[in-house]
């Protein structure tokens, strides 16, 4: 909780101009830290909540300030595109962090490359967490606690809804009897892992307690059969994704939500944002299901 | 910005610990965020009224983040005299309100 409050206020320090958040930037992270320190050691849940609506104010009122302060110079030396820029990336950063600090969406950021293709490492995304489990469709996106550390939130696609039978062939999803052709997969690896790539069929290689368990009372003649209130999750970079398939299935209550939109996509590689991601909604793309 | 000048008249202070002196001295009216703060600090470097003084951890803030680096500021000899000149305006101001009693209270 600490740990994420402080990574938001890291973010929403993207609301000053560039210049300003390199010579602050430290130091203001600093010092909300101090004062969320002294605030918490009161103890007083009121006095908490109006800390963070202090904050939210003096970021609002001084980031446009300074954007206002750092545009008067960039307008006079003919640069209004960046001036521009400079004000729509502060009103989006404080667009995203008041609708995250609402109940009904989350923030998060993508580590990992594990669904690249769909979603790209260094992609910050909001999450609708009013989407309950019972309401999550074949082939949509999903975020939920990972069942191996449930401090950790996975981003996977919902391949097997309860009663559901799965198996994989050559890579392909065999669903209730059913071929799917993913156009959001990829795979990076060419050779075929026995287990991995004919599941459940192939010997067990890593496979956590939790995945053997799966093993020895889901299936049904080479078949998974989800059982009911689980979801079984696959990744779209299919070859190099820890899934279901490894971990086992993911229970209806450690769902959080649906992922939204990415509202900011920061290539660290490169150190420049993608703008062509940035505010990309995430719908789900339904494949096309074929007889084998 | 009459504050923090006065917060730094005697001793260099981190930001935080501006912060906290300042709502000291204002019995905690005035709460300023780091935004406002840091805006205040940058036009006042600009002004030439304050100056960086080196950077050192502060102990004082216990353990974990007593060991951090932190950024101290201090008054120039110009930012002396605009705070010494702005207390004695002020001065001068109380001492007209009190000859005309606008204070309530009467005995202020």
């Amino acid at each position: 909780m600490k740990a994420a409050l402080f990574r938001v206020y890291a973010i929403l320090l993207y609301a000053y101009p560039r210049e300003f958040r390199a010579r602050f930037g430290r130091e203001m992270r600093q010092a909300f830290r101090e004062r969320w320190r002294t605030v918490r050691a009161a103890g007083q849940p009121r006095q908490q909540a109006e800390f963070l609506l202090a904050t939210a104010k003096d970021l609002i009122f001084s980031s446009s300030n300074e954007r206002m302060a750092s545009m008067k110079s960039t307008i006079l030396s003919g640069r209004l595109w960046t001036a521009a820029r400079g004000l729509g990336i502060a009103a989006l950063t404080i667009l995203v962090g008041m609708l995250a600090a609402t109940p009904f969406l989350q923030a998060f950021v993508i580590p990992t490359m594990s669904m690249e293709g769909s979603i790209e490492q260094g992609d910050h995304i909001l999450v609708n967490k009013m989407v309950h489990a019972d309401q999550l469709k074949r082939d949509d996106l999903v975020t939920f606690r990972y069942p191996e550390d449930r401090e950790q939130t996975f981003i996977k696609r919902v391949i097997g809804l309860p009663g559901d039978h799965i198996r994989l062939i050559d890579k392909q999803v065999i669903r209730n009897g059913r071929r799917l052709v993913e156009p959001y997969v990829s795979h990076q690896t060419s050779y075929v892992d026995a287990y991995r790539d004919n599941f459940p069929a192939g010997p067990p290689a890593h496979v956590p307690q939790s995945g053997l368990d799966m093993l020895a009372h889901n299936v049904v003649n080479g078949e998974i059969i989800v059982p009911a209130g689980a979801l079984f999750v696959l990744g779209d970079n299919r070859d190099i994704s820890l899934d279901s398939r490894y971990w086992g299935f993911v229970p209806r209550a450690d769902v959080v939500g649906r992922p939204l939109l990415v509202y900011w996509s920061y290539d660290a590689q490169h150190s420049e944002t993608r703008w062509n991601r940035t505010l990309h909604m995430l719908a789900s793309a339904p494949p096309a299901e074929v007889e084998p | 910005m009459f504050h923090i000048l006065l917060s730094l008249s005697n001793e260099d202070r981190h930001g935080y610990g501006i912060m906290q002196d300042v709502a000291e001295q204002t019995g905690g009216g005035l709460k300023m965020g780091p935004g406002t703060l840091y805006g205040c600090i940058k036009r006042m470097l600009a002004a030439g009224l304050i100056e960086e003084s080196g950077e050192r951890p502060d102990p004082s803030l216990g353990p974990g983040s007593g060991e951090e680096r932190r950024r101290y500021y201090s008054l120039t000899p110009l930012g002396r005299r605009a705070v010494r000149a702005e207390a004695q305006r002020m001065a001068e101001a109380l001492q007209a309100a009190r000859s005309k009693r606008v204070l309530v209270g009467g005995k202020v």
